[in-house]
């Protein structure tokens, strides 16, 4: 079956809409601005005009930073966290780690729960999971009623051991739901069943900070929706790489906060995969940051936290995506003992680098691409806005090339070699933490700023090849029709493997995976479009920590854990670099299962078509700063006159409306299929 | 070395020791480390001295290591290998405690040795006659486990059988350790691969280079900061609780710190002689302690060698900050190293006013062994203490933190010990009106109450601050003091005081461990009413508190009164002169 699907991505400065066409295959982009006092206008907008019909529409796919800015802005709502007696510190003391190791002057950043807000409630229950204080409800609805006049929109709940025994978060949430039906309540174990309280108590305290706000939002734009004739549940990216309908928005509240790195790189999986790249690592690089992330044989790495800020945890499975401070608008500047340094402060897009001319004094890394002239002298934009390079040639000079006493260019240069090194480092760490060698990968380079620093940042890393998307400026919209939908689920187990028989740990696994089926069957999705994965946490038994591994059901068919334990040696061995003798026992952390709703898609989405003449002429040529010959001319060709199987040796460089690439002296370049460049070299 | 080359290095390096710590903390078996954090790698130059650490590390260990690893280079010159890994945890070295045990290993490169990479962490017990080897009133340091100099462990590659077996032969639990033995060991060898890839990529003459610059890089940033210190002498002095058990007299540490150009000396010959019990410091953990406060005072120079360079020391052997064996040392990092950095944040408290706070709590070791009735299975448990820190020039100070050097290490989440140990948390918060009242107040200490769930323990307490508080500064006031209380507000209840040694708890005794807040920084008695109807809002301090403390009145509406402040106010300035 054929559907129409339409990807709606909204950043902070453009809102992306991609459209696929189900009868011609083909796909439209549409970037209009975002509307930052109401998003959903912009949604709206480039809908119409996209000039799609809503009532034709199968799926509508969704990105939203709402969840994010929200925290990161302090946005959020209200919130009362009801914890068990004596644990209310526990947002505030975190794990107790200072996040600078030397500084007196150095704070916490506030709770996101401030600490009268925080309310204990006498019940506990132990760690085998036994009660040993009930719930009081006349106990409970008076500490609400306290709070009610204090304009509480939200209630978070995380008591003490919940995560073996959910009983008594469930019948407080049932109370306060029903004595308060216009509260957001959101509970702990609904999130996760983990242990370790800091982080249950972190995430629900997310979730309920940002639900209403999402929540409202979702409201109103599925009303929106409906009202042009859409019939089904918003699709919503979450952290996790799937989409899932909104509602309940309780679920995804908390799993939104990565949605818009989770669609890109969903998308570099994608795209790779239609290029037969089985390894790739992504460097996607805006105006203020660069997200790191890994397709390793196919798959993309996930982890089991976010942080948000210092102390702001979201324990929940997300794309393991790596953030530096690194972008276009990633200020210079030196320090104390005279070194030179680049970010993590950022001049955003007001006042942005000091060539936008906007007021910025700082010089920026874009600031050092125009006067390389690597970057286009007189406007970015594809022409649509203007620059000054004479004002980011002072500012350089001025702010680093006198202090340092360097010659302004080799002090751009530098500028440029600094943000590369940071951003290799942060991949050789992402990379290096798995035990892959880095070798094996190609890089996918996406976002503004991602083409023009890629080349270097790969021979940094010593890999050699590199993958220039077609669009990479909407690499997070083209994500959202890539996806799948995806439930995750986890029950802690915390046994020795000896005191576990593999029938048991089969029932188990039964349990989440009925769980699983249904919830895939309430979101529409039959038996044949169900997948399920399932993993096992496990660790050496004296260990904290778990490696998560995947579990093949033949594994745990028979009676022996033999298989299981070989498996586990192997891994340890890979990402540790040891591993214990083969009697060593092993304990069952947890258990986890992903279910997939496998959504109908159509035609190469991420391929376009591309036109051009068969041998294109450059647009123009300008002159470029290389480090061993001075400025030299280089030609300048626009992407849209770069017709597929044409290819060329650098120096080039490539403009389009949301990026420019650089192609190094001596390197090669190929236009693939679907219009994507790869650029190799010796 | 261009300046650009020198700042990619830099973070290439801090990147090494980053990923040697991640790869302990995440693969080894003692929960101290892989909960804790309790981990501190680093790499050194050719010579041994420190160049680099990364963001999680401990200082205390970092500052140290620096040691013992000079240690290795003197005495194994013209005697080490490619393949060699040392293990050493001898405090008279540069180790910390015998738990903490640093694997070290010389990277060569093309047959030269360029450097080394170092990991030190907490094992869970290293041996000696209580469980867990803490142990305060230990009177030698044989009570307290193995004391291993720097051997190697691995001579070219292959393990040292015999040294190894000594030392699983002397420690509870060697499967365990054997687990984070191996753990280390693989940590040194990523650090030993990532350099030489370095060395390949950048050259090995600029590696070599980078190494020098890196330690006179730090050490100019540093020395215009003491230039800016207004010259003289400056003094402080502050007391231990009490020698040993069979002296209760409090023990005197005493530092003159001279600040002359760009150049410091602290001299601690004022200080007592060392003591019959483990509460004691070394050369290298007084040193240790005094950079650690300095570098806090200076956040932007980057810790390594060059830290070290202006600034001399004159530690007199055989004092409580110098002790020499067979002096006990298990106590040493919630005492005398404690104490340092108070002693050494007072004596910089009247050079540099603006960057000086109230004194912070000190560090509360907890060790507790016993028998789980269910299980019948024998279990050690570590616990430590997070709290306050002093009041600011301009701010309050900040609550629930771990030490000053051991910033990165993470506290054990309640759910984690309650699933390893036969125990329950009744209260694990923040300690009201525990911050010693300032201007800027102190911030807050911490409580934690759990119950004996099953069977008996014998419990071991590590620390101090008890009769002496963290002190204020400029009319600050002292926080309230520290303690480790038995059944606490009941009729059972016993004072078991921080030193206390393998006391018996049984079924259903709860333990109480009551951790200091920081001392204040200025009069209280100006402090904004604003502020302090904010604290009072959030429950950290009382009304009771801020009327006697502060000359606060709180009205039924929870609201300051500022009339009748202002009036008690005048009455309270009034009485004080």
């Amino acid at each position: 079956m054929k559907t129409t699907n339409i990807g709606i991505d909204v950043g902070g400065t453009f809102t992306d809409g991609i459209f696929l066409d189900p009868v011609t295959g083909k796909t439209i982009v549409k970037k209009v601005h975002s509307t930052p006092h109401n998003l959903r206008e912009g949604v709206m907008n480039a809908i119409a005009q996209s000039g799609y019909d809503l009532s034709a529409v199968d799926l509508f796919m969704h990105g939203t930073t709402i969840a994010t800015n929200a925290v990161i802005e302090k946005k959020g709502s209200k919130v009362a966290l009801i914890t068990t007696r004596g644990f209310r510190d526990v947002l505030k003391i975190r794990r107790t780690t200072r996040g600078r190791l030397y500084d007196l002057q150095w704070d916490q950043p506030d709770e996101l729960v401030e600490r009268r807000y925080r309310l204990e409630l006498d019940e506990r229950i132990d760690s085998m999971g036994n009660v040993i204080r009930s719930v009081d409800k006349s106990e409970l609805l008076s500490l609400v009623e306290g709070m009610t006049s204090e304009g509480i929109e939200a209630v978070a709940i995380c008591f003490i051991n919940s995560y073996i025994n959910p009983s008594h978060e469930e019948q407080a949430a049932a109370i306060i739901r029903e004595a308060y039906p216009h509260l957001y309540v959101t509970t702990s174990s609904e999130l996760l069943r983990e242990w370790r309280e800091f982080e249950r108590m972190s995430t629900v305290s997310v979730a309920a900070y940002v639900g209403p706000l999402l929540k409202d939002y979702i409201d109103i734009l599925s009303r929106d929706s409906r009202e042009k004739g859409y019939q089904n549940d918003i699709l919503l990216m979450l952290s996790n790489g799937g989409v899932a309908p909104v509602y309940p928005v309780e679920h995804i509240a908390p799993r939104t906060l990565l949605s818009g790195p989770a669609a890109a790189a969903i998308a570099m999986k994608g795209i790779s995969k239609q290029l037969d790249e089985r390894s790739v690592i992504s460097i996607d690089s805006g105006g203020t940051s660069t997200d790191i992330a890994i397709v390793y044989n196919g798959e993309l790495m996930t982890r089991d936290e976010q942080e948000i800020e210092f102390g702001t945890v979201v324990h929940l499975p997300i794309i393991d995506v790596a953030t530096i401070g690194a972008g276009g608008g990633t200020l210079a500047w030196i320090d104390r003992g005279g070194m030179l340094n680049m970010g993590p402060t950022s001049a955003g897009a007001m006042p942005g680098p000091v060539c936008y001319n906007q007021g910025g004094e700082e010089p920026a890394l874009t600031d050092a691409n125009v006067l390389l002239g690597r970057l286009n002298q007189t406007a970015l934009l594809g022409g649509s806005f203007p620059i000054n390079v004479a004002l980011s040639h002072d500012a350089i000079a001025k702010k680093i090339a006198e202090p340092l006493s360097m010659d302004v260019y080799e002090a751009a240069q530098g500028m440029l070699d600094i943000v590369n090194e940071n951003i290799a480092n942060a991949v050789r760490r992402l990379v290096a933490n798995r035990g892959f060698d880095i070798r094996e990968f190609a890089l996918f380079a996406c976002g503004g700023a991602g083409p023009l620093q890629a080349v270097a940042v790969a021979k940094t890393l010593n890999m050699t090849k590199v993958i220039v998307p077609r669009y990479p400026g909407i690499t997070a919209a083209i994500g959202l029709l890539m996806s799948d939908v995806r439930y995750d689920y986890v029950e802690s187990v915390i046994l020795p493997l000896s005191e576990l028989a593999p029938a048991q740990l089969r029932k188990r696994y039964h349990v989440l995976l009925t769980k699983a089926s249904e919830d895939l069957a309430r979101a529409d999705f039959d038996s044949d479009h169900r997948r399920f994965t399932i993993y096992a946490d496990l660790r050496y038994m004296a260990q904290t920590h778990e490696l998560t591994m995947e579990i093949d059901p033949e594994d745990i068919a028979g009676d022996g854990w033999d298989v299981i334990a070989e498996k586990f040696h192997v891994l340890h061995q890979a990402s540790y670099g040891y591993a214990a003798s083969n009697d060593e026992p092993l304990e069952l952390v947890s258990i986890r299962c992903s279910g997939f709703g496998i959504l109908d898609k159509s035609g190469d989405i991420g391929f376009f078509e591309v036109g051009g003449a068969a041998v294109p002429k450059p647009a123009t040529e300008r002159s470029v700063y290389f480090r061993e010959t001075g400025f030299q001319q280089v030609p300048v060709f626009r992407r849209d006159d770069l017709p597929q199987g044409y290819s060329g040796i650098g120096p080039v460089i490539i403009e389009q409306m949301d990026t420019t690439i650089f192609v190094g002296p001596g390197d090669r370049f190929y236009c693939e299929k679907g219009g994507n460049l790869i650029i190799t070299w010796e | 070395m261009d300046t650009i080359t020198f700042s990619v290095l830099q973070s290439a390096f801090k990147s090494i020791a980053d990923e040697m710590n991640i790869n302990m903390f995440r693969s080894a078996y003692s929960a101290v480390i892989t909960e804790g954090r309790d981990i501190g790698a680093a790499l050194f130059n050719g010579n041994g001295n420190l160049i680099v650490q990364g963001e999680s590390d401990l200082g205390v260990f970092v500052t140290m290591m620096q040691y013992s690893v000079r240690k290795i280079v003197e005495v194994y010159e013209g005697n080490l290998f490619e393949g060699d890994v040392f293990i050493n945890n001898d405090p008279f070295i540069g180790g910390t405690h015998f738990n903490d045990v640093g694997v070290i290993k010389p990277v060569f490169y093309k047959g030269k040795r360029i450097g080394f990479v170092a990991i030190a962490g907490h094992w869970a017990d290293v041996g000696g006659s209580t469980p867990g080897s803490l142990n305060s009133v230990a009177e030698e340091h044989f009570e307290e486990g193995l004391r291993i100099p720097p051997v190697k462990i691995m001579e070219r590659g292959v393990m040292a059988k015999g040294v190894h077996d000594i030392i699983m032969s002397n420690v509870r639990i060697p499967w365990e350790r054997e687990g984070d033995l191996s753990s280390q060991i693989s940590s040194v060898a990523i650090g030993e691969r990532r350099v030489i890839e370095l060395a390949d990529k950048y050259g090995v003459e600029n590696i070599l280079e980078f190494m020098e610059e890196t330690i006179e890089y730090a050490k100019v940033m540093l020395e215009k900061e003491i230039d800016k210190i207004p010259d003289g002498s400056y003094f402080f002095e502050e007391y231990m609780d009490e020698e040993s058990k069979y002296c209760k007299d409090p023990v005197k540490i005493a530092v003159k710190m001279t600040v002359k150009g760009n150049r410091m000396e602290f001299d601690f010959s004022g200080s007592d002689p060392q003591t019959r019990s483990a509460a004691n410091g070394t050369y290298s953990s007084t040193v240790s302690a005094v950079i650690v406060t300095i570098k806090s005072l200076f956040p932007d120079v980057p810790m390594s060698y060059g830290c070290f360079l202006p600034i001399s020391f004159i530690i007199p052997e055989g004092t409580v900050v110098n002790a020499r064996p067979p002096a006990a040392i298990s106590a040493m990092a919630g005492t005398v190293y404690e104490k340092v950095i108070g002693v050494s944040l007072g004596a910089l408290a009247h050079a540099c006013p603006e960057k000086s706070t109230g004194c912070p709590h000190g560090l509360i070791n907890l060790v507790m062994g016993g028998v789980d009735d269910k299980t019948g299975e024998y279990y050690v448990m570590y616990l430590f203490s997070e709290g306050g820190f002093g009041g600011r020039a301009t701010k309050d100070g900040s609550s629930g933190l771990v030490s000053l050097f051991g910033g990165g290490a993470r506290i054990t989440p309640v759910e984690v010990f309650e699933r390893k140990y036969p125990i329950l948390f009744n209260q694990w918060s923040l300690r009201q009106d525990s911050g010693g009242p300032g201007r800027f107040r102190g911030g807050n200490g911490s409580i934690k109450r759990f119950v004996i769930a099953r069977g008996t323990a014998k419990l071991s307490a590590l620390g101090d601050r008890e009769k002496f508080p963290p002190w204020g500064l400029f009319g600050g006031k002292p926080a309230m003091p520290q303690g480790l209380v038995l059944n606490m507000g009941t009729e059972r209840e016993v004072n078991l005081t921080l030193k206390a040694s393998n006391y018996l708890v049984k079924e259903g005794d709860e333990v109480t461990v009551l951790v200091a807040g920081g001392g204040g920084y200025g009069d209280p008695l100006e402090r904004d009413y604003a502020l302090a109807e904010k604290d009072f809002l959030h429950g950290l301090l009382s009304s009771e508190h801020l009327y006697q403390e502060y000359g606060i009145v709180i009205d039924d509406q929870d609201k300051v009164d500022t009339a009748a402040s202002d009036r008690l106010r005048a009455e309270m300035r009034e009485a004080a002169e």
